[in-house]
Order: C-alpha cells, then sequence, then structure tokens
C-alpha cells in the first residue's frame, strides 16, 4: 500500500487541493470586505449614519433601563372630545407625513344607530376636529357617539412581528413594537397582517423621523420621550387626560390606576394579540 | 421480559380469530411489546427465524469505522505530517468562520430576537420637540401662574402653542437659572390660530354633553374669541351693561355705527339688537 492508498481523506483530489484551497482563500479575502460593507449598510449605518434632520441630542441614547418597563395606554372615550390635537403633535413630534392616510395616531367618531346601525369616521385622521352638523345618523336615530383616539396596539403578541420577511419589526422588552428602518424593504406584509391598521408605508419623497424612504412607519409610543420620562406628545398635549400613559409595573401610575378602577377592555380582543392599548367606554360592535 | 400468554400469540397476526377480544383487550400494548421483546431477548438462546439484522449490521458498521481509522493513522513521517497538516487546516477553517461571523454579526444580535439592539437605542435617542409646560414657567410667569389656577390647566402650553423644546431650549432665560441651556437664537412662539378654541369648543357630534361647548352659530360670531376670552384663565370677560334706557330708541348699530355716536369697540361688528343683548344686559327694569 502506497501513502496515498493510506490516506484516502488527504489525497483525494491531489491535483487539484492547491487551486481550490486558492480559490476558497481568496474567495474569503474577497468576501470580508463584502461583509464588512453589508455589516455597515445593514446592521450599523440607520444608526450611525442618521442621514437628515434630526441629530441625537444628546448624541448617545438617554440612560434607559428597557427591561424596568411595562408600557401601557388607556383612551377613554368617555372624555375624549374629538379635538384632534395629538393627531397634529404626533405628526409634528415624529415627522409624520402630512398626508391625511399617513398617521400614527388618529381619532375616530363612531356613532352608533338604535337600530344597530354603525358609522365611523375620521376626516384626515381627525387632525383639527371634526365637522360640526355632518351627522351619518340622524341625530334622533343615534344610540351613543363617541370619540376613539387609535394608535398601535404595541401588543405583546404582533402579527405584524410574525409576517415580517426580515424581521426588521420586533417588539422592546418594555413592550413597544418598533421598525428597524435599515432592515426593513418595505414590502408592506405587516400593513395587510395589521389588525388595527396602525402602520403606514412611507410616501414617496418623505422619510421617517430617522430619515429613512421607502420604508414602512409606526407609532413608537414616542420611545425617545417614554424612555426620557417623558409622555409620548399625544399624552401630553391632550387637553381633557383621555390618554392616560404610564408603566404598568408602578402601581401608583395613572395607567395602572385607570387598568384597576376602570373597566377597560382591548379592541378586537378575540385576535389574542394582547394589546397594550386599553379603551374604557369602548362598544365591542363598533371594531 | 413477560413470558408470552399461550392465549395471546405474542407474534402479531392479522388473523382475527387467535386473538379472542382484539378491541377489547385491557393490555393490548403490553402484548405488542412482548412481541418486540422477544427476538432481542430470544438471542441468547436460539436464534428466532425472524431475528433482526440490527445487530449484524452495527457490528458491520463498527468495524468499518475500526478500518476507516486504521487507514488514517498515519505508518510514515509524510502521513503523520499530512495529517497535522490537514487538521491545522480545519482549525484554521474554524478560525477564519468565526471571525467571519463576528464581523458578519453585530454584536447585539439576538437580545431582542433578530435585529440589534442599537435600532431600539436609535428610536430613544431623538430628540423630543415637545418640552413639558413646567419649562415655560422659567420665565412666562405672568402667563403660568393664572393658568394653573384655572379650568385650563389641564391644558398644557404645548397643546395651543405647538412645540416648543428647541425654544425652551435656546431662548434667553434670567442668568440665575442654570439649568436651562442659554443659546444665541431666541425661539418665536407663533400665536395660536384665531379658530383653535373652536377645536375643542364647537359642539360637534359625540363631544361628551358635560364638556363646555358652544354652537357656533348661536354663539357670537362677530370677534375672535380671544376678544371676550382670555385662554390662559378660561374666563370671559364680563360685558358692560347698557347704561341708557333702551326704550324709543332705534336699533343698536344705529347710533354705536363706525361713524356714529360712540363706535363700537374693537372686535365688534354690527348685528342684530337681539345679538348684541345676548351679552350686554339692559339698565331698566322697563327694558
Amino acid at each position: 500500500m502506497s501513502d496515498r492508498d493510506m490516506m484516502p481523506g488527504d489525497g483525494r483530489p491531489r491535483g487539484g487541493a492547491g487551486l481550490s484551497r486558492r480559490r476558497v482563500l481568496q474567495g474569503g479575502l474577497a468576501a470580508l470586505p463584502a461583509l464588512l460593507g453589508a455589516r455597515i449598510l445593514a446592521g450599523e449605518g440607520p444608526a450611525g449614519a442618521g442621514t437628515t434632520a434630526r441629530a441625537a441630542e444628546p448624541p448617545t441614547p438617554p440612560a434607559h433601563d428597557p427591561t424596568a418597563h411595562d408600557w401601557a395606554f388607556v383612551m377613554d372615550t368617555t372624555t375624549c372630545i374629538g379635538c384632534g390635537r395629538c393627531v397634529e403633535a404626533c405628526k409634528l413630534e415624529n415627522d409624520v407625513p402630512a398626508e391625511p392616510e399617513t398617521n400614527r395616531t388618529w381619532v375616530e367618531l363612531h356613532v352608533l344607530g338604535r337600530d344597530g346601525s354603525v358609522a365611523v369616521t375620521s376626516p384626515d385622521g381627525g387632525i383639527g376636529s371634526f365637522p360640526a352638523g355632518e351627522a351619518a345618523i340622524p341625530a334622533e336615530a343615534v344610540a351613543n357617539a363617541y370619540f376613539v383616539p387609535r394608535t398601535c396596539m404595541q401588543c405583546e403578541n404582533p402579527p405584524c412581528t410574525w409576517v415580517c420577511p426580515v424581521s426588521a419589526t420586533y417588539v422592546t422588552p418594555d413592550g413597544v413594537v418598533l421598525v428597524d428602518e435599515g432592515r426593513c424593504i418595505g414590502c408592506g406584509y405587516c400593513l395587510e397582517a395589521c389588525p388595527y391598521g396602525a402602520r403606514y408605508m412611507v410616501p414617496a419623497g418623505e422619510q421617517t423621523p430617522k430619515g429613512t424612504a421607502g420604508v414602512v412607519d409606526k407609532c413608537t409610543f414616542c420611545y425617545h420621550r417614554i424612555s426620557r420620562g417623558k409622555l409620548p406628545a399625544c399624552a401630553e398635549v391632550c387637553p381633557v387626560n383621555a390618554r392616560i400613559f404610564g408603566d404598568r409595573n408602578d402601581p401608583a401610575s395613572a395607567v395602572s390606576v385607570a387598568l384597576t378602577e376602570r373597566r377597560v377592555r382591548a379592541m378586537k380582543p378575540s385576535l389574542g394579540t394582547r394589546p397594550r392599548v386599553f379603551y374604557t367606554g369602548l362598544e365591542g360592535e363598533v371594531e | 421480559m413477560p413470558d408470552p400468554a399461550p392465549a395471546h400469540d405474542p407474534m402479531p397476526d392479522p388473523a382475527p380469530a387467535h386473538d379472542p377480544v382484539p378491541a377489547h383487550d385491557p393490555l393490548p400494548a403490553l402484548a405488542a411489546d412482548a412481541s418486540l421483546d422477544r427476538p432481542a431477548g430470544a438471542l441468547d438462546s436460539a436464534p428466532a427465524p425472524h431475528s433482526a439484522p440490527a445487530p449484524d449490521s452495527a457490528q458491520v458498521r463498527l468495524a468499518g469505522a475500526r478500518r476507516v481509522l486504521r487507514r488514517l493513522r498515519p505508518t510514515t513521517r509524510r502521513g503523520a505530517l499530512r495529517l497535522g497538516i490537514a487538521g491545522a487546516g480545519l482549525v484554521a477553517l474554524l478560525g477564519v468562520g468565526a471571525v467571519g461571523i463576528a464581523i458578519a454579526v453585530p454584536w447585539a444580535y439576538g437580545e431582542y430576537g433578530f435585529h440589534p439592539e442599537r435600532n431600539a437605542q436609535s428610536w430613544a435617542a431623538l430628540t423630543p420637540r415637545y418640552a413639558d409646560s413646567t419649562l415655560c414657567q422659567r420665565c412666562h410667569t405672568a402667563e403660568f401662574s393664572p393658568w394653573q389656577a384655572a379650568p385650563h390647566a389641564v391644558v398644557t402650553c404645548e397643546s395651543c402653542h405647538g412645540p416648543l423644546g428647541e425654544h425652551a431650549a435656546t431662548a434667553p432665560v434670567p442668568a440665575t437659572d442654570a439649568n436651562v441651556v442659554v443659546g444665541a437664537l431666541p425661539g418665536t412662539i407663533a400665536e395660536p390660530r384665531p379658530d383653535l378654541c373652536v377645536v375643542c369648543h364647537e359642539r360637534i357630534a359625540g363631544r361628551p354633553a358635560a364638556f363646555p361647548q358652544v354652537t357656533l352659530t348661536e354663539h357670537y360670531g362677530g370677534a375672535t374669541c380671544r376678544a371676550c376670552h382670555d385662554p390662559h384663565t378660561a374666563t370671559a370677560a364680563t360685558p358692560p351693561d347698557i347704561s341708557h334706557p333702551l326704550a324709543k330708541l332705534p336699533a343698536c348699530v344705529v347710533c354705536h355705527a363706525p361713524a356714529g355716536l360712540k363706535p363700537l369697540p374693537a372686535g365688534h361688528v354690527e348685528s342684530p339688537d337681539a345679538v348684541c343683548r345676548s351679552c350686554h344686559r339692559a339698565a331698566g327694569p322697563g327694558d
């Protein structure tokens, strides 16, 4: 038996081994810059590249422990007056495009007729309030009417994160569903999956607050504000405290008190999405 | 090893005649076990006619592995060298792979699922545009104090005045206040829209009945809201009573015309008497 016979593994592609190894090494060396570039583009580009307007100030993120909070919202339809200040504040705070159909938050008027009919209107998302004297149902036939502030439910079991083919949308430990705008490919699956219509595609010519175009944007609970101890902009400007925001880990917070003392319900609870946004005074038939 | 009962054929037999109660046998699984166990146990004594070929093939595999190992064992110095080179190459390949993974995958990958945590940090790092009302009192004491005591205290400054974070950060402040960043460019607060009160206080369907609201066509529409109402204190100016008898006098606007005996004060328009007297009470009992 010769050496070659004794060592079949080593000698197998005897003639081509050197060439193959060289090719492999060359390929690897060529791939490394590509990998680095891909990492810069995908992982680190958006955070660092902050292409436009809103540079972070201070440049480092605020000291914020995402595991220490359990954010939740209670929307009080019994006090909401439908003024739409929240919608305007959200657009100003978060660079939400001015188009009336692109909203991170909006207000709906739900009019329930005595005959069981339901009319839901939201002209321009409710920004600048609702027109007077324009009732979808005659006043004498109205059983109930109230305003419903809408936003992303920040589901604990969100369908949008399931369907994202590139895992660009995710849930933070404190319970906010965010979009990694550097990874989002703008396919719009999450828009279809969301049972609450809470997401929008950034229109052509517009950008997210981070200066990204062609991606999906959504309510972040004003993540930059709540991680600094501030209220979301919509809750900050609400003139009747219809938007009660807070930390469920703090039993003294307004939202904990509201969840304990008020009768609340989630929207579309049968879907099992486990929303973090709750409603008082909401009637199930208008979902 | 349970001894198979003579009544039960230990071998599975499709013929129902051999199994008296196949459907109601209390221990069918046991019987099946027995049938499976039997060939393995029977190997010790006598080879069963249907014994599985598994032990043989295992022995064959073991022998094959021994042969491969024997063949791999280098018998010459050159062979040992080759084996060593091959091993080192394998280690080097794994090392390159590890480095490649380290380069291609962000450090925080997986902390929040399949995405880098720094994306959430970059959302948190955006600069808030809305400050909060506590900042305003540093300078605007004349408005702040009455506002705090008024029914409008629940309406934050920025609900009407818009986002003022930049203004608060850059406007000159009293030098004693070291907590506020003093910038070179004083911000300017835009005057609130003349119709801003209407956004909340116009009577529209769906607005809670307890909320103060007016039907605009029935309210004095000749002036801006702020001609009579102070938004900070949320009080209306008390209109002066009519200081003269009205009997035998023509319409108000005859004398209170712009070029008349006593022109209308600023903020008033010519209106029917009923509109004037909706605010101005007549002096005399006979009127």
